[in-house]
């Protein structure tokens, strides 16, 4: 190998090898899981490689590439069918939207479209060989039916069996499998701990030492070092070989290897894909890191995925070799053969369609050709089906709903006394509804949930300054925390700093081995009260905890550095640009008059305890972060004096009555803070104190909706109780269910709030407001659009696909993982690092796309998807499913298969429920939409 | 003499988590698997019972003088001279030990009750987790060496069944596989000594065992297979590379067993059986060494992990190596107290590992770094090439992992595979497929 290796050294600049290395990288890198370091877990499309191809086509490209399921399986399917979440409705739906015409058929079967639908319902899936002689010898259901099975087994025996060369490839890609397993089981541990200690950043005491070569030139040195290190049995050769890799650059070696494996070079490329997606979570971090920089801490050693190749290739070449030395003969299990197949699959029809015997035997050509055809309707495609109509359902009680909810007249309140702005989170739904439910004349509204403020912000506690808007978005403003008395806040500082170190020394330091134990003592006794009380009772350790900080601490009142006052200030926003912030965000929502005297904004975060994941439950339009920091500052935006002089050249006339608060909603805990009360006018400390109280029943009734999905909370809890609950989940370090995320999300609704008020949507909705009224050319709509757009079928997408196939798009159970570096969780002490969502919180998700109601025609939104790239993807693709609603006349339309097809809703009643606590009181599982009519609906 | 129902409540207290894990098996064997609820109840409602009862012999105990006291409980099979007592042994170093187990296990099953809700797997672990505590509990209240070995297999087993707790993938089955084998490696040192110690002495009880003290080379052999024994559950050098492997299991037995209880059994074996090591320079020697070295190369070898739940298990080992000095210089109460604390503390980081991606972070943004003062001092006073040769052996542990791969299992791999080429080629047998194993169920 290294002979070659030499030659390719001695060639020229860069060779036509080394560009083919580069595209293979290149185009095998955009196959890897794109999931930066975990602190911050920003949601996107799993299947982001194959983003632009259609859906269903991308889901089984995906599953090719990654050997994933790609849809729930079909026995799931038929017991949700069983159960009546697909009803045989839907899925005639389903194949008429799927298939050609429907043909008649003979006597048989009757007509196309019945076969289809007896061969979805039968589960003709072809059970391996062993499986189908034990079937027809036990299963006294089939034994029933021996004389259909023989009719079955009669009439498809004509036909020639499968050729042999299928099953010869099938056992050789089983072999491929197989010997591939092998290599890994020698190669990923040594990999998985290089590359662990390579990439740390800063967990381990002692760093490696000299990273700066790239992970290739730093491993093979760390190798070289004399006297040699005992090597396991199948790299025995390396020492021998260590000088002339030490000669070659990562990609020369992995030109040498590939050359050395015999690799074709029209192969390369697969090859390269394969060998990375051996470890995809590891080759995808260092392509991550590799394009995005500045996520790691600043002089962290730099990460190529070339590097990571290079090794992996070596090392496989010196595992190959010594497999091939080792005898091995294994040959994997047949699958059953042709004809039987063929019989089975009719059988299972025949059974499901209730045929005797003598009727089978006597089928028409016409019946035989349309069983043939059936071929062509194979387990993808019944799959599509079924997800058709699987989602088909949903949005047909949502149409529906919609349709019947739908005022005489639509608009805003009338003199409204409370308006809140919320992050448009599915789980903002329930609390928007709540607090409307108290009064009519409570209004609220739905934006992303930076509030249009995208900034790079350092709180008070942080060390560094942190993006605080979508990714997509590059913030061009800095702000920052600052204590309003500077003598305080380094107390503060001195005192936290204090606190830290002397943490850090009793539980950090106890790795070490006298000064371990010496802390033992002190340590002891404070886990000998932390533990059995953590567990026992978490929310009052937690109580008491964030009350000795507090006590201890002492945080100091503090201030935004928002407003900029000459041109050479790096921080805040100038007058122009705040002007231009607070109208666009407030000309999305249509709040642009008709102001309450208090408008309060609501960014959202959350809390957990012993949680790798905890950033997944954070706001994504805030970057994976806390946006309570965003809605501080557009309120003081929006209270500043001069700002509301250039607002109301813009067209937004805010009354000098009217205050704006800004505020956090904790989704875990529903604690809700406001900020900067004492700002608050002296005139409207009464309201405030009204409103405070009203977010505090509206949080409790939140929580009492909540808790209906935990399965640990007791039945019937009461409001406030369900608030201790859902505090207690929040504190419990055993608990790997803090809340639920975004796990009931299945669809937006993008209009105005009229059209959504008092409609329970069982916090399922992203409900962004927006009035057609006001936006002329679609401008506005464009605007959300590419902005919540992206956000919002990027956090679909991510349950959807860790749902459907939790161990290999998800990240499989907490139970077994363990954080490493800062990067990430990995199973056990050298496993793979593991991307996507954890079991736990996938396990109640309904995986469907997207269905996104858009209050617009369908001309409008048509144009939208012209000029916006990243819109027109996902709609025309059908990752998300786009129904326009008309504004003027409410009617529907869905787009599918290229063009907006009109929607009739059903003619049944949504049902009716006084409030949301008494329609979904006591029921477990999802409801479908109902109609709040019982406490207030908006006058007019 | 100990009251009766002192008695009763110590045989109780041991008697019941095994009581739990018979009922909840043979309910799940012969009926539908039990609810969530039901098996949680039945598993803690026993471990809460069982810490409730050995509070009272304690409480008893202490207050009355009463200990140490034996309890028999009866003979289990008796043949020529020899008998199996049932017996259990309550004094002070032993009733510590016996709360210890018992608190921590009731707590960490109420962790897991949570922990574990919806994993397909909850019922097979409270059954572990059943059996563990009674094997627990035997191992550290036990009488006699015989006793103690039953309890010694119990805790060997279920620590296995818990690291290959998610049998549907290949990575936890073998690395459940490697722990197993080194304990039975390091098991058969327990029971050649515990057999040594019948012939030496005529009994293993251990109020009577050590009435003489033993002579000639029995002196040093027989301390030193004990040793090979605890070395093995202790995971200490040179057999303790299993430990890192053992982190596949869910967090909570991770930190039940090798954080707070199971590792730390090879202290109390030497605590236990101090008398046989107070008249062996020789063997306390090897204690000393074996637990010296594991704290040092442990330490160092922690250092350079850069993921949570290895580097708290290297810190472990090399804890527990400072244990194996302590007992080998005599200061068996020492080591006692240091194991309690330790116990406690290390179960209760371990519990907490998933929490330390974010404890970093906060430290980081506090503008605290985690290198410790004797990195940088390192770092200037040694060339960088030892350095350098230091921190790979350091990542590697110190190849101890490697060497007996190379000089133990694949010979007996080898020789394993000539056996079976010879044993096809004489039967004559026409190869049979075989098939791959499965992946995913």
């Amino acid at each position: 190998m290294l002979d070659l290796a030499e030659r390719h050294a001695t060639e020229a600049a860069v060779s036509p090898e080394i560009r083919r290395i580069r595209a293979a990288l290149a185009h095998a890198s955009h196959l890897l899981p794109d999931q930066g370091p975990i602190a911050v877990f920003i949601h996107h499309n799993t299947l982001h490689a194959f983003e632009k191809l259609p859906f269903h086509e991308a889901v089984a490209r995906g599953s090719q590439t990654y050997q994933a399921r790609g849809y729930l399986d079909e026995d799931t399917f038929r017991a949700l069918y069983e159960s009546g979440r697909i009803t045989a409705a839907d899925l005639d739906e389903a194949l008429r939207d799927w298939g050609p015409e429907d043909r008649p058929l003979g006597s048989c079967f009757g007509s196309a479209r019945r076969l289809q639908r007896a061969a979805m319902l039968s589960g003709t899936a072809v059970p391996p060989e062993p499986v189908l002689r034990w079937l027809l010898a036990e299963d006294p259901a089939v034994i029933a039916r021996r004389d259909l099975w023989r009719s079955a087994l009669a009439v498809t025996a004509s036909r020639p069996d499968a050729t042999p060369s299928v099953a010869a490839r099938a056992a050789l890609v089983a072999r491929q499998e197989l010997e591939a397993r092998s290599v890994d089981e020698l190669v990923n541990p040594l990999l998985v701990r290089l590359c662990a200690a390579f990439l740390d950043q800063g967990v381990a005491h002692w760093a490696m030492p000299d990273r700066d070569g790239g992970l290739y030139r730093t491993w093979v040195e760390l190798m070289s070092v004399r006297p040699a290190a005992p090597r396991p049995h199948w790299l025995v050769d390396l020492d021998r070989d260590l000088d002339s890799l030490a000669r070659l650059s990562p990609e020369e070696a992995v030109v040498a290897a590939l050359h050395e494996a015999e690799v074709p070079g029209s192969r390369w490329e697969e090859y390269v894909a394969r060998a990375l997606l051996a470890l995809p979570g590891w080759a995808g971090m260092f392509s991550r890191l590799e394009r995005h920089p500045h996520e790691r801490a600043p002089g962290s050693p730099p990460a190529h995925l070339v590097d990571f190749l290079a090794v992996r290739l070596v090392l496989e070449s010196y595992a190959r070799r010594t497999l091939a030395s080792e005898r091995r003969d294994l040959h994997p299990a047949p699958a059953a053969t042709g004809a039987i197949g063929r019989a089975w699959r009719l059988f299972s029809i025949a059974r499901h369609l209730g045929l005797g015997a003598d009727a089978l035997r006597a089928w028409e050509p016409v019946d035989r050709e349309g069983f043939e055809r059936l071929d062509a309707f194979d387990e993808a495609a019944r799959q599509r089906v079924w997800q058709e109509a699987y989602e088909g359902h949903y949005r047909a009680q949502l149409v529906v709903g919609l349709a019947q909810n739908r005022p005489a007249v639509v608009g805003p309140v009338d003199s409204p006394r409370f308006q809140g702005v919320f992050c448009f989170d599915d789980r903002e739904e329930s609390l928007r509804r709540h607090f409307e439910e108290l009064d009519a004349r409570h209004e609220t509204f739905g934006a992303p949930g930076f509030f249009g403020v995208a900034m790079d912000f350092r709180s008070f506690e942080d060390g560094d300054f942190a993006p605080l808007c979508p990714v997509v978005v590059k913030p061009a403003h800095r702000v920052e925390e600052l204590p309003v008395e500077p003598e305080r806040g380094a107390r503060f500082e001195g005192r936290r700093r204090l606190l830290a170190r002397l943490r850090h020394s009793a539980h950090g330091s106890s790795r070490g081995l006298l000064h371990g134990l010496v802390a033992l003592p002190l340590l002891g006794l404070s886990s000998a009260l932390l533990l059995p009380l953590g567990l026992l009772a978490p929310r009052a350790v937690a109580r008491i905890e964030g009350g000795l900080r507090d006590l201890l601490l002492e945080r100091p009142e503090t201030r935004l550095t928002a407003h900029r006052d000459e041109d050479d200030d790096p921080r805040g926003f100038s007058l122009g640009d705040q002007v231009q912030r607070v109208a666009a965000t407030l000309q999305n929502i249509g709040l642009t008059r008709g102001f309450a005297p208090l408008v309060f904004v609501l960014g959202h975060g959350s809390t957990s305890a012993n949680n790798p994941h905890r950033s997944a439950y954070d706001c994504g339009a805030c970057g994976g972060r806390h946006g309570g920091p965003n809605a501080r500052l557009f309120a003081e935006m929006a209270n500043r004096p001069a700002v509301r002089e250039g607002l109301a050249r813009c067209g937004v006339e805010i009354p000098e009555g009217t205050w704006f608060i800004g505020g956090q909603h904790d989704t875990a805990t529903d604690r809700i803070t406001l900020a900067d009360l004492n700002r608050v006018p002296s005139a409207l400390r009464g309201e405030l104190a009204a409103l405070r109280g009203h977010l505090d029943v509206a949080r409790a009734r939140q929580a009492q909706e909540r808790c209906r999905r935990f399965a640990s909370a007791p039945r019937g809890l009461s409001p406030d109780g369900a608030l201790g609950h859902v505090e207690s989940r929040a504190a419990s370090i055993g608990q790997p269910r803090p809340e639920l995320g975004h796990v009931t999300v299945a669809s937006g609704l993008v209009g105005r709030r009229a059209l959504t008020r008092g409609l329970f949507l069982d916090r399922r909705a992203f409900v962004i407001s927006y009035d057609p009224t006001q936006d002329e050319g679609g401008a506005v709509l464009e605007r959300i659009l590419a902005a919540a757009g992206p956000v919002g079928a990027g956090i679909n997408l991510e349950y959807y696909f860790s749902r459907v196939d939790n161990a290999r798009y998800g990240c499989g159970t907490k139970l077994p993982h363990n954080p490493v570096g800062l990067l990430g969780v990995m199973e056990g002490s050298s496993g793979d690092l593991r991307t996507g969502l954890p079991q736990q919180m996938i396990e109640i998700h309904e995986p469907m796309r997207l269905q996104l109601f858009v209050e617009a025609a369908p001309s409008t939104l048509l144009a939208i998807c012209e000029r916006q790239q990243g819109v027109r993807e996902l709609v025309v693709g059908e990752w998300v499913r786009l129904v326009s609603i008309d504004p003027d006349t409410g009617a529907m339309q869905l787009f599918s298969r290229g063009a907006f097809r009109p929607i009739t809703p059903a003619a049944e009643p949504v049902p009716v429920a006084t409030d949301s606590l008494s329609w979904c009181d006591g029921r477990d599982g999802f409801l479908p939409p109902a109609r709040i009519v019982g406490a207030v609906r908006h006058a007019a | 003499m100990l009251p009766e129902f002192i008695r009763a409540a110590a045989v109780a207290a041991v008697a019941l988590p095994f009581v739990a894990f018979l009922s909840l098996g043979l309910w799940s064997f012969f009926a539908e698997a039990p609810s969530e609820r039901a098996t949680s109840r039945l598993v803690l409602s026993t471990l809460w019972l069982s810490l409730a009862a050995l509070a009272a012999v304690a409480v008893a105990a202490a207050r009355g003088g009463l200990v140490p006291a034996e309890v028999h409980v009866g003979t289990w099979f008796a043949s020529g001279d020899y008998a199996f007592e049932l017996e259990l042994l309550l004094d002070g170093p032993s009733l510590t030990m016996l709360l210890l187990v018992a608190a921590t296990t009731a707590l960490v099953g109420q962790f897991s009750v949570t922990y574990l809700h919806r994993d397909p797997g909850f019922t097979r672990y409270f059954l572990l987790l059943a059996l563990f505590d009674s094997g627990m509990l035997l191992l550290v209240g036990a009488g006699s060496l015989d006793l103690l070995f039953c309890g010694w297999e119990l805790v060997g087993l279920t620590s296995t069944l818990l690291v290959g707790f998610f049998h549907e993938r290949s990575g936890p089955v073998r690395s459940s596989l490697q722990v197993f084998s080194i304990y039975r490696l390091c098991d058969l040192g327990l029971l050649l000594g515990a057999v040594m110690l019948h012939l030496v002495a005529g009994t293993t009880d251990f109020t009577h065992a050590f009435a003489r003290p033993l002579h000639g080379s029995i002196a040093v052999v027989l301390p030193l297979l004990l040793l090979l024994a605890a070395i093995g559950k202790s995971a200490q050098s040179p057999f303790g590379s299993w430990l890192p492997r053992a982190m596949e299991g869910p967090t909570a037995s991770s930190a039940l067993f090798y954080g707070a209880l199971s590792v730390h059994a090879g202290v109390w074996l030497l605590i236990r059986m101090g008398p046989l090591y107070a008249h062996s320079p020789w063997a306390r020697l090897a204690v000393i060494a074996v637990g010296a070295g594991t704290a040092v190369t442990s330490t160092v070898a922690g250092r350079v992990q850069s993921d949570a739940k290895v580097a708290l298990g290297l810190a472990t080992r090399a804890q527990v190596g400072l244990m194996f000095v302590e007992c080998g210089l005599g200061w068996h109460r020492l080591a006692l107290a240091h194991l309690v604390l330790h116990s406690i503390v290390r179960g209760h980081q371990l519990l907490r590992a998933p929490s330390s991606l974010h404890e970093a972070l906060a430290l980081r943004s506090a503008g605290l770094e985690s290198h410790g003062a004797i990195d940088g001092l390192a770092q200037r006073l040694l060339p960088p090439q030892v350095l350098r040769w230091l921190y790979r052996a350091a990542l590697d542990e110190f190849h101890k992992e490697t060497l007996v791969d190379r000089m133990v299992v694949r010979p007996v791999l080898r020789a394993s595979a000539w056996i079976d080429r010879q044993e096809l080629r004489l039967s004559r047998q026409p190869h049979r497929p075989l098939t791959a194993p499965a992946e995913r169920t």
